[in-house]
């Protein structure tokens, strides 16, 4: 276990403590009659339990030896692609069904495309409109799929 | 016999086009994806989850199990040409199947595992289907006591087998039961951790969570790190493997067989662990140990036969008790609670369609996946090499349309995408998230066994503990996490783990 631990940790230590409270509130019942709070109450005191070994030896660990092989976790990470791929993810939810499936998804996978590939700006158009062909013929033709035909459908 | 007339009944369930058709699509899924990068077969069913709905339950079974054990076939094609591991359990196939290949022998290795898995598959089949029904029988004796503590022994072993610590491992499991009990709890009808949210007062859907967990996380790891693949080049001729190899592997795949049931039956090890076992015994036993290595063909017969037979093992826990031993036999009970089956030893009686048509479709579709294997095999060699960066825009647009087709709602891609972050998270923090999938779905279960246990014994604790099969299930459970405590046991688990899982 690493520095990198004592984050998770905390994260788990406040979510039990609020697991806790929360289930207290639902009503515990008794052993005899539980209530429905009483499982998610258990849950929630089992995991501060199980969180102090770990935030405890990630202080061990801290305190041995510092700046050692830290700093893993992060440096690998392409934040550019990541949040361009998220972004373009959330962007889709909330545009599809304003916008409707063929044009959302062809905006997303001309993003995705891009983005990771670098191509040039025609072979991924290429590739996306074909892919939104293959996709709506599989998904809305032969699987029968409800997808939302946004604004396009309608003038359609 | 009984069972014979029970079997032939599953064949015509199978023989119905519809579940011809779906155990067809499975297999030739799963081999995709046992071929293809990037996705494994927890990720693949999550995406097709939402598939099933519309079908039958037996259909939508048939087809989750055939992208289970195709992807077995499929993986193991690319270990043997790529080096490469299409999914875990196929990683020991690298050691002797890669160096069979660069010495121009892919071509039996491919036909021998093939043929293995195809021996060890139909032999775990027959095993399941004489096992279940007695231990069913067993089973419909079981009171909520021994189910509650029987799910928990089949989470410590499944905790106790995940590679990383094992405190991370029993923390996932509490992060899963918790989640499973948002939404209406089904005793007082009260809404627990809703905040409001509409949406929510079902309870989570699994097909959202598992698509977030193992779709959406496994993509976002890969796209930073490039996968790069050297395909050996190689001209494969002589599929059929020649009598001397056939001498050579008739034993491991005899041995591969019964040691892939039995490890399959046990909770969390399953297919990974059996083709190590394999493996060591074929080396340990063998008159030529230092051919293992460079391109023993043991070494390929034998783990392959095991994974695949541990399929057919993982089912008997599922069918006969209700309690999935393992993330992808916990989708498959997802899937039929999804449409209203509950299984456990009440299955066979209530739904036999669900339960002959399954065992007799893994037949069917065990002759499909050694016809699509073995003559097609070069097709499946040209899709390995299907470039990373055209798959996963492809995977992605997949989940999300799963994901809106669950409910015609975007909540749940909004849902999924929270999960994949969250996956995404518990990777870089070196969290599994099987216990996690694994406690969800057990979670609501396991409060109502433990619920009905409490009201019957009115209040005693001790109702687990004076009912002995429920007391040797905790017991065992106590001395798992006991036994990591002490050195010797900590090393014996470290060595466990490492040998299944060298990925």
């Amino acid at each position: 276990m690493k520095k990198n631990d004592l984050i998770p940790a905390i994260i788990w230590i406040i979510l039990g403590i609020a697991v806790a409270i929360g289930s207290y509130r639902l009503k515990l019942g008794n052993l005899a009659n539980p209530g429905p709070g009483l499982m998610p109450f258990l849950l929630g005191i089992a995991l501060l339990v199980c969180s102090f070994p770990v935030l405890i030896h990630s202080f061990l660990k801290m305190m041995r030896k510092t700046e050692q092989e830290e700093k893993i976790i992060w440096s690998e990470i392409d934040f550019k692609k990541l949040v361009i791929v998220l972004t373009s993810l959330i962007g889709y939810a909330v545009i599809l069904e304003k916008i409707g499936f063929v044009t959302t998804t062809f905006l997303l996978l001309s993003i995705l495309f891009k983005t990771v590939d670098s191509q040039k700006w025609f072979s991924v158009l290429i590739a996306s409109i074909l892919t939104v062909i293959i996709t709506y013929f599989l998904f809305v033709v032969i699987l029968k799929v409800e997808l939302p035909s946004g604004f396009l459908g309608r003038i359609v | 016999m009984d069972i014979f007339s029970h079997l032939i009944y599953g064949f015509q369930v199978v023989l119905e086009p519809i579940n011809f058709l779906y155990c067809f699509v499975g297999v030739f899924i799963g081999t995709l994806i046992g071929v293809l990068p990037g996705i494994g077969p927890v990720g693949a069913m999550s995406i097709l989850l939402p598939s099933t709905f519309g079908v039958s339950p037996v259909t939508g079974v048939i087809m989750l199990a055939g992208i289970y054990y195709g992807a077995m076939y499929g993986g193991s094609t690319t270990s043997i040409l790529v080096n490469i591991p299409g999914e875990a359990a196929s990683v020991v196939t690298c050691l002797d199947g890669y160096q069979m290949a660069r010495q121009g022998r892919a071509g039996p290795a491919l036909g021998i595992s093939a043929m293995g898995s195809f021996i060890g598959g139909t032999f775990s089949i027959i095993a399941l289907m004489f096992l279940v029904y007695p231990l069913a029988e067993i089973a419909l004796k079981f009171g909520p006591p021994e189910y509650f503590s029987l799910m928990c022994l089949g989470m410590t072993i499944v905790a106790y087998l995940v590679k990383g610590s094992l405190i991370k491992a029993v923390i996932m499991a509490i992060i899963g039961l918790t989640l499973g009990c948002i939404g209406t709890d089904l005793i007082s009808g009260k809404l627990r951790f809703v905040f409001g949210v509409s949406q929510l007062s079902d309870g989570i859907n699994i097909v959202p969570l598992a698509m977030g967990l193992f779709g959406i996380s496994e993509v976002l790891t890969n796209i930073e790190k490039p996968l790069k693949r050297m395909i050996y080049e190689t001209k494969i001729r002589h599929i059929l493997p020649n009598l001397e190899d056939w001498k050579k592997s008739l034993g491991p795949i005899a041995r591969g067989s019964i040691i892939g049931f039995f490890l399959g039956i046990l909770p969390g090890g399953g297919s990974i662990l059996s083709s190590f076992v394999s493996y060591s015994t074929e080396k340990r036993i063998s008159k030529h140990p230092e051919e293992f290595g460079r391109g023993a063909i043991e070494g390929v017969a034998g783990p392959e036969t095991a994974n695949n037979a541990a399929t057919g093992g993982a089912f008997v826990p599922l069918l006969a008790l209700g309690i999935p031993p393992n993330v992808i036999m916990a989708l498959l009970l997802g899937a039929l609670l999804i449409h209203g089956v509950a299984p456990g030893p009440m299955l066979i009686i209530k739904h036999p369609d669900v339960f002959w048509g399954t065992i007799a479709s893994m037949y069917v579709g065990n002759a499909m996946l050694l016809l699509l294997n073995l003559p097609l095999i070069g097709i499946w060699v040209k899709l390995l090499k299907v470039p990373y960066r055209i798959l996963f825009p492809l995977i992605l647009l997949f989940t999300l349309i799963g994901a809106y087709s669950i409910n015609n709602s975007t909540f749940d891609i909004f849902l999924m995408i929270f999960f994949g972050i969250v996956g995404y998270l518990l990777r870089k923090f070196e969290y599994e998230e099987a216990p996690l999938l694994l406690a969800f779905i057990l979670g609501p279960m396991l409060e109502q066994a433990f619920r009905q246990s409490l009201i019957m014994s009115n209040g005693k604790l001790s109702i687990f503990f004076v009912r002995p099969i429920s007391l040797g299930a905790l017991i065992l459970s106590i001395a798992l996490f006991i036994s990591t405590g002490i050195t010797v046991f900590r090393k014996a688990r470290k060595e466990v783990i490492k040998y299944g899982q060298k990925t």
